[in-house]
């Protein structure tokens, strides 16, 4: 697979579309597994990794899922292309930062993603566009299913599917949504719904996963425990807090109209007024503009922008896309006058036009 | 106090939780209130959370035992995550107080480069307290090796056997961190990874592995080929035919 390509198509999670698409990004399924007659990624040596990689990769390969996949070794990517890959949600930023044999396994329409020697063995992916967990849930099970009948998957009739880390065992099933909060940041209620989502055992974590920093109040809610209940009621106890949050994130937003609408409208402005002509601007600043403007769009205050550009613009402004977009490696400095010279063309190109980038 | 249901339990917040911090803080009997910077239920003096320096310092009302230090009651129950490592400290009040403002002092008084560059043993560390040590259980693993030890201290387990060589002690973690020790979801149906012994079995193949490189280097490769042949028949009866299990001794 080129990944070059790729740069020029957006992905699932960015595609801005699906049901309730305006607060929820993406949803988004992983199951982790191992196989049963090899040490735990952390333990295991260097050829017992290199061992696993090809085992999977062959028996993967070998199932009517696997001709659909495009195997990428990437243990021999380079750094940005990892970072790529990391920028896409394909991988995590574990398993791009990992050392020895490693690979991720991707179909044509970026929903499935198969991760090989990250903590796990192996972590299967599956991400829908919007609101759509039982979607992915349908899919993730139909591919774990195919797997297991070729791989013999470590097991414990007690315990479950058996993980490298204790926090994932039973099910190895971690559900969980992206979802686009900037009212609920603006109006100061973030935290107590955080408080709340906690003590019904939600975790919340930002754009990247674990560790991550919250980022363009971009939030990804997921499940905490994964033993003790059944995966389906895994998914519907994520699912159902869902239009909970969509409720008050609405509820905060029309606040925000009916209240401080000269505020917001000013301050989606001013965020749109700095990404139409600033001339060097950091990953970080572009995501908090990028999500008031979004907000905007939504809002009405902004009538030329198309939520579809604004989600694309969210990943290619990040440093490995922009580079790759680019074709030439930039430093942080570079990269910035570049993003910045990348977001004026864009938005230069007038209504929804979509980016002269070649 | 009475410990009734609605008192708090041991409680633990750290900013950022990440797995390793679960781990930790079940394997150190805590339960963690907050994934974010502040521990919201036990604000107002009773805990004290320093996220950048990933320790919590708490009071539960539900662990009774002594300060390290005197013959108080311990209030201040503090966990040190420093790379990984889990270190406790039960404290009274005032030694509570010393401790935390000694280690401040400490670490303002040091630059990064120059903490790092210590070795254990410095003024942050203190040793470790009885409790730890008893659950310091140097019992390895017969297939990977890995101590229960090294596994507190990592987060992460060595094979799948563990669970089975660990269980006693991993029991009342599991049930900490999911409040179930039981399976109820998916289960293989595929017939042969579904069996239990299937990875009872194949899991023997690690020990094997083990046992063969030992053998190998002893240059007593009469035995290495006996334990290599003992590996196919296991992967021969569990993985069918396929392009795995070559091993290459």
């Amino acid at each position: 697979m080129k990944l070059d390509a790729l740069a020029q198509s957006i992905g699932e999670w960015l595609r801005g579309t699906g049901p309730e698409s305006d607060i929820v990004m993406s949803s988004r399924v992983r199951l982790a597994r191992n196989v049963a007659h090899y040490p735990f990624v952390s333990r295991a040596s260097e050829q017992d990794r290199a061992d696993v990689e090809r085992f999977l990769r062959e028996r993967i390969a070998g199932t009517p899922l696997g001709q659909g996949l495009e195997y990428i070794d990437v243990g021999r990517l380079e750094e940005i292309d990892r970072q790529f890959l990391v920028e896409r949600q394909l991988i995590s930023r574990e398993h791009a930062e990992a050392q020895g044999a490693r690979g991720v396994a991707i179909d044509r329409m970026e929903q499935v993603s198969l991760m090989i020697n990250e903590e796990d063995h192996l972590r299967i992916q599956c991400m829908h566009s919007g609101l759509d967990l039982k979607g992915a849930w349908d899919q993730i099970r139909a591919v774990d299913d195919q797997i297991e009948k070729v791989v013999p998957y470590a097991f414990h009739p007690r315990y479950g599917y058996l993980t490298a880390c204790p926090t994932n065992v039973g099910t190895g099933i971690r559900v969980s949504v992206m979802l686009h909060l900037p009212a609920l940041v603006i109006t100061r209620q973030i935290d107590k719904v955080f408080r709340s989502l906690h003590k019904i055992s939600l975790a919340v974590r930002g754009l990247y996963g674990e560790g991550s920093q919250a980022m363009g109040d971009f939030y990804q809610i997921s499940n905490q425990t994964t033993l003790g209940r059944s995966e389906e009621q895994l998914v519907e106890q994520v699912g159902d807090v869902v239009p909970v949050l969509i409720d008050y994130e609405r509820r905060a937003r029309e606040f925000l109209v009916r209240e401080t609408q000269q505020n917001v409208h000013d301050q989606v402005s001013r965020a749109y007024g700095i990404l139409r002509t600033a001339q060097t601007i950091s990953a970080e600043e572009t995501m908090q503009l990028l999500s008031r403007v979004r907000m905007g769009v939504l809002l009405g205050l902004i009538g030329d922008v198309k939520i579809a550009d604004i989600n694309s613009l969210l990943v290619r402004t990040q440093p490995a896309h922009l580079q790759k977009l680019r074709g030439i490696e930039l430093d942080t400095n570079d990269r910035n006058i570049e993003r910045a010279r990348y977001l004026r063309q864009h938005f230069e190109g007038g209504p929804g036009a979509p980016s002269s980038v070649n | 106090m009475a410990d009734g249901p609605e008192t708090s339990p041991k409680r633990l917040a750290i900013g950022r939780l990440g797995n390793n911090d679960r781990v930790a803080a079940a394997a150190s009997g805590w339960e963690e209130c907050s994934v974010f910077t502040a521990c919201y239920d036990c604000e107002g003096g009773r805990a004290a959370v320093d996220p950048s320096r990933r320790r919590a310092a708490f009071s539960p009302t539900s662990i009774r035992m002594k300060c390290q230090h005197c013959d108080k009651q311990a209030v201040f129950h503090i966990t040190e995550l420093e790379s990984g490592a889990v270190r406790e400290l039960h404290l009274c009040e005032d030694h509570a107080r010393s401790y935390l403002n000694q280690s401040e002092a400490a670490a303002e008084g040091e630059s990064e480069e120059e903490s790092a560059s210590k070795p254990a043993g410095g003024p942050l560390v203190v040793g470790q307290t009885a409790d730890e040590l008893a659950l310091l259980d140097q019992r390895a693993c017969d297939m990977c090796g890995i101590t229960f030890f090294e596994f507190r201290n990592q987060g992460r387990l060595g094979c799948p056997h563990d669970y089975v060589q660990f269980e006693k002690e991993l029991e009342p973690l599991i049930a900490n961190i999911h409040g179930a020790t039981e399976h109820t979801g998916r289960r293989p149906s595929r017939g042969a990874s579904g069996l239990p012994e299937a990875t009872a079995d194949l899991t023997g193949v690690i020990g094997l592995r083990k046992q063969m490189k030992e053998s190998i280097s002893r240059e007593d490769y009469e035995q290495a080929r006996d334990q290599r042949d003992a590996i196919r028949a296991i992967e021969d009866r569990w993985l069918g035919a396929g392009p795995a299990g070559k091993e290459n001794p």
